[in-house]
């Protein structure tokens, strides 16, 4: 970690005070434990990490008009009825690839799910209600754009920080936060996909190795967890999809989510933050019978497990510290 | 017969299967704890819940595992199937399209578990009298050409939900009652067959099996 001649500079002045943002130098303040002092500058931080914002300031509204007006025109072409746009001898019978009508039934399906999903994503939150909207065209859009990958469920979940987030800004249009939002969810879903398809085989991957980070970290705790036949795969695959936004409240997992797009590369990191979580409820699992161990894992979010104390482990962790000296700092 | 709190006599394991909607989580809760969860997200992966019930006298510990509906993700959800005793397959009566899948998920049991699994098909939703897509008859009609147990439950008003649950466990204890139990250790054989989550490598599957702490 760098030293800083003057104190820490915030996240905002960052942004704020320079033409050219220096996203390393983000990573290094967000990684020493700054957060975004307000929703603007969180958004701000989000993208450039995200790489769908250019450092260079004065490319911004360039980048942002281009995307946007892509994305209405995406928008525009899925509101449109084959009755009025499929070319003569197309009919809603046609088995052609390119058929309009072929099309709009599979949109319909799609459309099935990602009303129920949108739904419940944070089913308890009013502004999310709100957004219900917006989340619905994001995805379908994405399903269209990316029809090798199409709707999977848990991408509802990936989407909500970025909507959420975006559409808080003070003084933005709302179709504008729709834009972004797309467009930042599909950059995490460059990286996400192959977490999604039906083959698992990334996943299962991941899922070994973040067993391994455990058995590395915490012996005992690992045996303890073998011995009841309680893996990764058991409790890990919405860990790692959803990039942990069901494991904590949203507030939390805003917090989280500045960290994990900080570090590259993320999925190493996130399996730090992942073993943490464990290592963080090690009291409750080691000793419990399969039964509370496995509901304690399955059900994290019912642990009220602080998301700091998830990051000083998993920081810990990269710089070889113990885990009783943060445990026992608490 | 003297028993601990969470003794038990028999431990089955049971799946819930169904097109993504349907209710499954709800029907879970309902059982397990008598609550229905108006707010319920989205599952992803799988959960489980446990309850125990009496049958002649016999405490049975349903072990019961609540899978994701998305058909994209059935592959995950094979696994889970192995070593069930019973399997629930659910559809909305108020979504015609919920019945029409379960035609696919009957094939999808069918190809990954055992012969003997007791199978009970359960139109939920009940309460949507208005909206009701599925007529009983038609669901009854379905259960009875494929060998299947049926019942309409409500999660929502909590009509049937117990007795769903008592009948598929009535019918495996008196199908499996040859059989004792294995042992006090919930790790036991069948719930380590659940836990086998990627059956790829069947030596690899072999050796785990014999390291397996019971």
């Amino acid at each position: 970690m760098r030293e800083k001649e003057n104190g820490p500079e915030s996240i905002t002045e960052l942004i704020d005070n320079n033409a050219v943002v220096d996203c390393q130098e983000l990573r290094v303040q967000v990684w020493a434990g700054s957060t975004p002092e307000n929703v603007r500058s969180r958004a701000l931080l989000w993208q450039l990490l995200l790489s769908c914002l250019p450092q260079d300031k004065s490319l911004w509204e360039k980048t942002l008009s281009e995307w946007r007006t892509q994305y209405a025109e995406i928008v525009r072409e899925i509101a449109k009825h084959p009755a009025d746009s499929a070319p003569d001898g197309d009919h809603p019978l046609s088995l052609k690839q390119d058929s309009h009508w072929a099309h709009f039934f599979i949109v319909r399906e799609s459309e099935k799910l990602i009303d129920l999903d949108v739904k419940r994503t944070h089913p308890t939150s009013s502004e999310f209600r709100r957004l219900e909207g917006p989340m619905h065209r994001i995805l379908l859009a994405y399903s269209l754009q990316h029809q090798e990958i199409g709707y999977r469920q848990g991408m509802n979940e990936l989407l909500a920080p970025l909507i959420y987030i975006y559409s808080e800004v003070p003084g933005i249009k709302s179709i504008d936060a729709e834009a972004d939002a797309y467009h930042s969810l599909a950059t995490v879903m460059k990286e996400m996909s192959p977490y999604y398809t039906p083959s698992l085989e990334a996943l299962h991957k991941e899922l070994d190795l973040l067993d391994d980070t455990l058995r590395l970290r915490d012996p005992e705790l690992h045996r303890h967890l073998t011995s009841l036949s309680i893996r990764p795969q058991l409790y890990g695959t919405r860990w790692i999809r959803l990039w942990l936004t069901q494991e904590f409240s949203l507030q939390q997992t805003l917090i989280l989510w500045d960290s994990i797009l900080s570090v590259h590369p993320r999925m190493p990191w996130i399996r730090s933050i992942c073993s943490s979580m464990v290592v963080a409820v090690r009291d409750k699992l080691l000793g419990a019978d399969f039964n509370t161990a496995a509901q304690t894992l399955l059900r994290y979010s019912t642990n009220n497990v602080d998301v700091e104390l998830v990051l000083k482990l998993a920081h810990a962790f990269r710089t070889g510290s113990s885990i009783q000296e943060i445990m026992s700092r608490r | 017969m003297a028993r601990i709190d969470d003794g038990y006599d028999y431990l089955y394991k049971i799946v819930l299967v169904g097109d993504s909607g349907v209710g499954k989580s709800n029907l879970l809760t309902r059982f397990t704890k008598n609550e229905f969860n108006y707010d319920s997200r989205t599952t992803i992966g799988v959960e489980f819940a446990t309850s125990i019930i009496k049958v002649e006298e016999k405490a049975i510990k349903a072990q019961i595992w609540d899978t994701a509906g998305q058909e994209r993700y059935r592959a995950i959800t094979k696994a889970y199937y192995r070593g069930a005793f019973g399997a629930l397959i659910l559809y909305d009566i108020s979504k015609k399209a919920t019945f029409e899948s379960v035609e696919r998920w009957l094939k999808e049991l069918k190809e990954n578990s055992d012969n003997d699994m007791v199978i009970m098909l359960v139109g939920n939703k009940s309460d949507l009298t208005n909206q009701r897509q599925v007529r009983t008859d038609e669901g009854k009609a379905f259960a009875s050409a494929h060998g299947l147990n049926f019942i309409e439950t409500s999660a929502l008003d909590a009509s049937n939900v117990n007795e769903a649950f008592t009948e598929i466990l009535t019918e495996i204890y008196n199908q499996k009652r040859a059989k004792p139990v294995v042992g006090d250790k919930e790790q036991a054989p069948d719930v380590e067959k659940v836990q086998n989550i990627r059956i790829t490598d069947p030596a690899k599957e072999h050796s785990k099996k014999k390291s397996c702490s019971c």
